[in-house]
């Protein structure tokens, strides 16, 4: 496992430059406060729609906050999301999929809920969620990870059958071994690894998912400065000063990019069939 | 050997294949010679380079990979290095036509039969919907396929494994080709079925004067079917010879040890058409080519320290043999 | 051949109740009360029950659901809390935008994924390859919002040859439609392209190495021929259901383009109704993306017999 992390790092160059971009905006992310050179609500009348200069890096929005100090603060945002999603939706996922795997009738009636959850595109059934459940950080992450929840499921379930088949797990079970050893001992271990690179996407589609929320107006609540808020209003003055767009959308971008390419070389380090393939 | 024009000929082929554990050379300086109407086998255990060196005279080696580092392929005198894709595909099928082992995967699942055999007529000779048609029906009935007219718009999976090798070969026989390299052509089929089909090779080589390069690994096939024989062991060829002097007596130890018959290599070994070959102990070496000696040394019962460490030279051992053995006196005249 | 087709619409019926069902209960959960709003601020209480028993709301949830279903079936989708509109009316004048910009942008989509897919599996390895693929990386990972900015910014604004926003319809004629379209239509197109590019060329490489391509080189096919006429339509089935599957992020781009370009299509509908907090609308919008989807996946199962003669059993 640990093994297979470092390998990827190793034979992949992406691989590490992605995970070393994705520290670097962690850190950014925590240590946001010693970073930003202004409050990111700071408020300077007299500085509205600045372009980039040595004062502003990125320039100010129409209000004259200082752009670069929002997009260091969204980075908090993002991160935040990211990692709380893939966390409860790989965790979520693990424990329906196990269920799943194991009890029959649990199978059949888990599985047609996801089948359906499957068949509702995932932002719209995200944006159904924060409708009802009102913008704030806490329901972006409660309907990102509904969204997410099925793919990972129904991952963990195809492996845990595929893994029941084989045959030292029945040479486990005849041995009179209680289910929750082999839980342990055979089927976690062999999961943890394509969760590990479940997880890697899922925090991408979340950091994705986010913005695209905040950006149509469903996200997180406007006077918290996320990517996706940034960007929706630099809208209406885009044309203006293209750069309050333009800033958190290259971070965005970056930050997606990083955690895919991670995902790609860990896949890549962990599955054999794929190794050799760009 | 004869005056006549050969048709194909394959001079100091050499390939070569690019692994992640470096270079391996699958075929080492072979040569060959193909006349019309002849059926030439090349014979040997998987590895030895037989199929590789019928893929290299088509020119479809993939590369990367493999790549055809030295010798010259000549069709009628025709140099087929020297000919751009464009040329190169203009023989390809047309005058050098190959049937392939497997005739499930080497169908396209997804075409008919028709669709399959009418491109390449399409491609070489032209014609009309109607033109193209007649003559597909013509060539599956060459072949002995029952209600071509039906078979034409079948799949492959609606047919038996002997009607679609059957299928392979009409599809190959479709645009008159001079050579046709058969490699392994009955290996995936059954007993009855691989006679049927081995008669109807012959068949087609009395009727249109084709050339018959036969690949297989089967010497109770190449007893019946083949006018002369080439033993490849390890990319090297290590015997030549006509296939009844080479089956009664053979002059290479690699090819007693094909036929399995050291103590009575006598007992002739076309009485038993399908006589099953002996395993010889041991597997070819990985690296038989690039031994300083010769490559069956390591399994050969007759080797010594000299053989392990000189490779042998394709030496002439009798009218129109060659042997590359250092001990081919011993097998001289018969049981040693 | 009619077995399987109808095992398969058999089977996506349980599908479609399912995601009804959640589609309810998104409306059932939400808050505030349609009854109060209808009925205005000055409503008393009594007022306010009445309007909540002649709207049904007093009723239970299974009770609610069929009354909510049949009229589904009959093409109701209820009203509109802000306009007090029919949703479905709402939703059909949105249509015609929405629809281009889907069909466009998965042309666009095809076009890019497919040559580059096929041509990146014939040279595996190749800087085609790695270029193919490096793209698809980046398709994944660039928000629709930020490359339509970009091209924006390039091919509007910097280099004015076309409209910044805005939506001309077929019938004013092809041309304004057509320049209107094409900054949205290609943002949302090469980004979707990505996962399908990505696809073909997966099966692409695992159809090359299949005996019958040797036969089909041997016939002396050229190059062009052998992809196309025979690996492409052995790789067609993975193809067609990624299309499938893409249609997915296809229609959650299809809201942000609407919005980004500001085009009166559906997803600009969804955007509105998000901010008004108008629940039927997003509900009715749901419901329709979702059984759309489901329905092009069950037409994309359907055609696996054009593709393989042995589904056609």
């Amino acid at each position: 496992m640990t093994a297979g992390v470092a390998q990827a790092m190793r034979q992949h160059r992406g691989a590490a430059v992605g995970a070393a971009l994705l520290a670097a905006m962690a850190l950014a992310a925590i240590a946001a406060p010693l970073i930003a050179p202004i409050d990111p609500q700071l408020i300077a009348p007299f500085d509205r729609l600045q372009d980039p200069d040595a004062r502003y890096w990125f320039g100010t929005d129409q209000i004259g906050r200082d752009v670069f100090s929002r997009t260091v603060y969204g980075a908090r945002v993002s991160m935040m999301v990211g990692c709380v999603v893939a966390l409860t939706a790989i965790f979520s996922g693990l424990l329906l999929g196990l269920l799943a795997g194991f009890i029959r009738w649990v199978d059949g009636i888990l599985m047609r809920v996801m089948d359906g959850l499957m068949a509702i595109p995932s932002i719209l059934l995200a944006i159904a969620l924060v409708a009802i459940s009102g913008p704030s950080i806490r329901s972006i992450v409660i309907a990102i990870t509904i969204a997410e929840v099925p793919r990972v499921t129904r991952l963990v379930r195809g492996q845990v059958i595929a893994l029941r088949g084989q045959l030292f797990i029945e040479a486990a079970t005849t041995a009179g071994t209680s289910v929750p050893v082999i839980l342990y001992r055979h089927i976690v271990p062999n999961l943890l690894a394509p969760l590990l690179v479940q997880a890697s996407y899922v925090f991408a589609a979340a950091v994705m998912t986010e913005a695209v929320l905040s950006f149509i107006g469903a996200g997180v609540p406007p006077e918290t400065p996320s990517w996706g808020n940034i960007i929706s209003e630099g809208r209406t003055v885009f044309q203006l000063a293209p750069h309050i767009v333009l800033f958190p959308s290259l971070v965005l971008s970056v930050m997606v990019l990083s955690v895919n390419i991670l995902g790609d070389g860990l896949r890549d380090a962990f599955d054999p069939r794929f190794t050799g393939q760009p | 050997m004869s005056a006549r024009q050969p048709l194909l000929v394959i001079d100091h082929l050499a390939v070569e294949f690019r692994g992640r554990d470096g270079t391996t050379r699958a075929v080492d300086d072979v040569s060959l010679t193909l006349h019309a109407g002849e059926i030439l086998a090349l014979v040997g255990e998987s590895g030895s380079g037989k199929s590789v060196t019928s893929l290299a005279a088509l020119r479809l080696i993939p590369d990367p990979p493999g790549k055809i580092v030295a010798g010259t392929i000549r069709l009628d005198g025709i140099d087929l290095a020297s000919l751009d894709d464009r040329a190169l595909r203009r023989v390809r099928g047309k005058d050098l036509a190959m049937i392939f082992q497997d005739p499930m995967s080497s169908l396209n699942p997804v075409l008919t039969i028709g669709q399959q055999i009418g491109e390449a007529i399409r491609l070489h000779e032209g014609g009309s919907d109607e033109a193209v048609r007649a003559r597909i029906i013509e060539v599956l009935e060459l072949v002995r396929i029952p209600q071509a007219d039906m078979r034409i718009d079948q799949y492959p999976h609606q047919l038996s494994g002997g009607m679609r090798q059957r299928v392979m070969i009409a599809m190959a026989l479709s645009c008159g080709p001079r050579v046709l390299i058969a490699d392994e052509p009955t290996t995936a089929l059954d007993v009855t079925i691989q006679a049927q089909i081995l008669a109807l090779l012959r068949d087609l080589r009395e009727r249109l004067g084709m050339a018959i390069l036969l690949i297989t690994h089967d010497l109770g096939v190449v007893a019946e079917n083949a006018d002369r024989v080439i033993v490849l062991y390890g990319g090297r060829k290590v015997e030549e010879g006509p296939v009844d002097a080479l089956i009664r007596n053979p002059r290479h130890p690699y090819t007693r040890g094909l036929l399995g018959s050291m103590p009575h290599l006598d007992s002739a070994i076309s009485d038993d058409a399908h006589a099953r070959l002996v395993e010889i102990p041991g597997a070819v070496p990985h690296n038989a080519g690039s031994l300083p000696g010769c490559g069956f040394a390591a399994r050969c019962p007759l080797a010594d320290d000299h053989c392990r460490t000189n490779r042998p030279p394709l030496t002439a051992v009798g009218a129109d043999r060659l042997s590359a053995c250092w001990k081919h006196d011993q097998l001289a005249g018969g049981a040693a | 051949m009619l077995e399987y087709v109808l095992r398969r619409i058999v089977a996506t019926i349980p599908v479609l109740l399912l995601v009804a069902i959640i589609v309810f209960s998104l409306l059932y959960l939400a808050p505030g009360d349609p009854a109060a709003v209808l009925a205005g601020d000055q409503a008393s209480a009594e007022e306010i029950a009445r309007i909540r028993s002649s709207l049904g709301l007093d009723q239970s949830f299974l009770q609610r659901f069929l009354q909510w279903g049949g009229g589904v079936l009959r093409g109701d989708l209820g009203q509109s809390v802000f306009s007090g509109r029919p949703v479905t009316s709402l939703i059909a004048q949105r249509l015609e935008p929405t629809i281009a910009l889907t069909v466009l942008s998965l042309l666009v989509a095809l076009l890019i994924a497919i040559p580059l897919g096929v041509l990146a599996a014939w040279k595996p390895g190749s800087w085609l390859d790695r270029g193919a693929m490096g793209f698809a990386v980046l398709g994944f990972s660039v928000p629709v919002f930020v490359l339509s900015y970009c091209l924006i910014l390039l091919l509007a604004v910097a280099l004015p040859v076309l409209p910044v926003q805005g939506y001309k319809p077929l019938m004013d004629g092809i041309g304004p439609f057509l320049r209107h379209m094409i900054l949205p239509a290609f943002a949302l197109g090469v980004l979707n392209a990505a996962l399908i590019a990505r696809t073909t060329r997966a099966a692409m490489l695992e159809v090359l190495r299949q005996d019958y391509i040797r036969t089909a080189q041997a016939k002396g096919l050229p190059v062009m021929r052998v992809l196309i006429g025979h690996a492409l339509k052995n790789a067609a089935i993975p193809i067609v259901t990624i299309i499938g599957i893409s249609f997915a992020m296809l229609i959650s781009g299809v809201v942000v383009t609407e919005t980004v370009f500001n085009i009166p299509g559906v997803g600009r509908l969804t955007v509105d109704a998000i901010l008004r907090r108008d629940y039927p609308v997003i509900q009715g919008v749901i419901l329709l993306f979702s059984v759309a989807y489901v329905l092009l996946n069950l037409l994309i199962d359907l055609s696996y017999g054009l593709f393989d003669p042995r589904i056609r059993l």
